[in-house]
């Protein structure tokens, strides 16, 4: 999946999550064959 | 038989300003609350009539205190605030068994034209993307209550949600109570959708009621 930020520093920040990489300045990429490690990636990547 | 419910407040009958969905502007956001409220209380009571004995809200908006639990039936039970854990607007789906799942208030995913209040998850994105498909709330949630075995029986929110959903499960039951254009919305009657009135066929809880057919299939 991809989650393209309205700005590159997020992004940035985002892109450490353990597994995520950094498609370009805004777009977050992460892939999982399970859906609760998709869950794991939003709460701590697409929340707040 | 419990059913679980999920509720936002993007999608509530008639809602078009950000102002309208916030605690600090409470001129704005006061009347929405109680549309959401309402909208809940029609899906319970949908549910019922379908044959469920037990109902959890989970209340999914912002601060996760924005229904009136007095105004719902005595057999649902409130999920107010946020837990932590990651099934978010989901959360206490996994505390349970349930049969069925409901959304109300729900919103089209980041960027969609079919409502000026779009987007997915925070405000800090222009789209996700999911194996090629733009990302709902609603295509994350359903496929977590997918990842626990229980099927998603009723929607209600913005038309263009509601035309997403019915393409990904063609059994369930929608109500459109929005219809999006630019920073527009015209929305069906938000009627109050419980006690007696002439104008029945007419009240939000009609269709909420009529979950009341695949309800019913699911649970028995």
């Amino acid at each position: 999946m991809t989650i393209r930020f309205r700005e590159h520093k997020r992004a940035y920040d985002r892109h450490f999550y353990p597994g995520a990489t950094l498609e370009d300045e805004k777009n977050v990429c992460f892939a999982s064959d399970d859906w609760y490690e998709m869950l794991r990636f939003f709460h701590f990547v697409l929340s707040d | 038989m419990n059913v679980f419910i999920s509720a936002d407040i993007e999608g509530t009958c008639g809602i078009t300003d950000w102002s309208e969905t916030e605690r600090s502007t409470p001129y704005e956001y006061n009347y929405f609350r109680k549309q959401m409220t309402m909208e809940v209380k029609a899906a319970c009571e949908g549910a019922l009539s379908g044959g469920a004995d037990q109902i959890l809200v989970k209340d999914a908006h912002d601060s996760a205190r924005n229904l009136d639990p007095s105004q719902l039936p005595e057999a649902a039970r409130v999920l107010r605030g946020w837990s932590g854990d990651p099934l978010s607007m989901m959360s206490g789906l996994d505390q349970g068994s349930y049969d069925a799942v409901f959304f109300t208030g729900y919103h089209a995913w980041a960027s969609c034209g079919g409502n000026p209040l779009s987007h997915t998850m925070n405000l800090k994105n222009d789209v996700v993307v999911l194996n090629g498909v733009r990302m709902s709330e609603f295509l994350m949630n359903a496929y977590t209550a997918a990842y626990y075995k229980v099927p998603v029986a009723f929607l209600s929110g913005d038309k263009a949600l509601c035309d997403f959903a019915k393409e990904l499960i063609p059994n369930i039951t929608t109500v459109a109570v929005n219809e999006g254009r630019g920073g527009s919305v015209v929305s069906m009657h938000p009627t109050p959708p419980s006690g007696p009135s002439r104008r029945g066929p007419r009240r939000p809880s009609r269709t909420p009621r009529s979950a009341t057919s695949p309800c019913r299939s699911i649970l028995r």
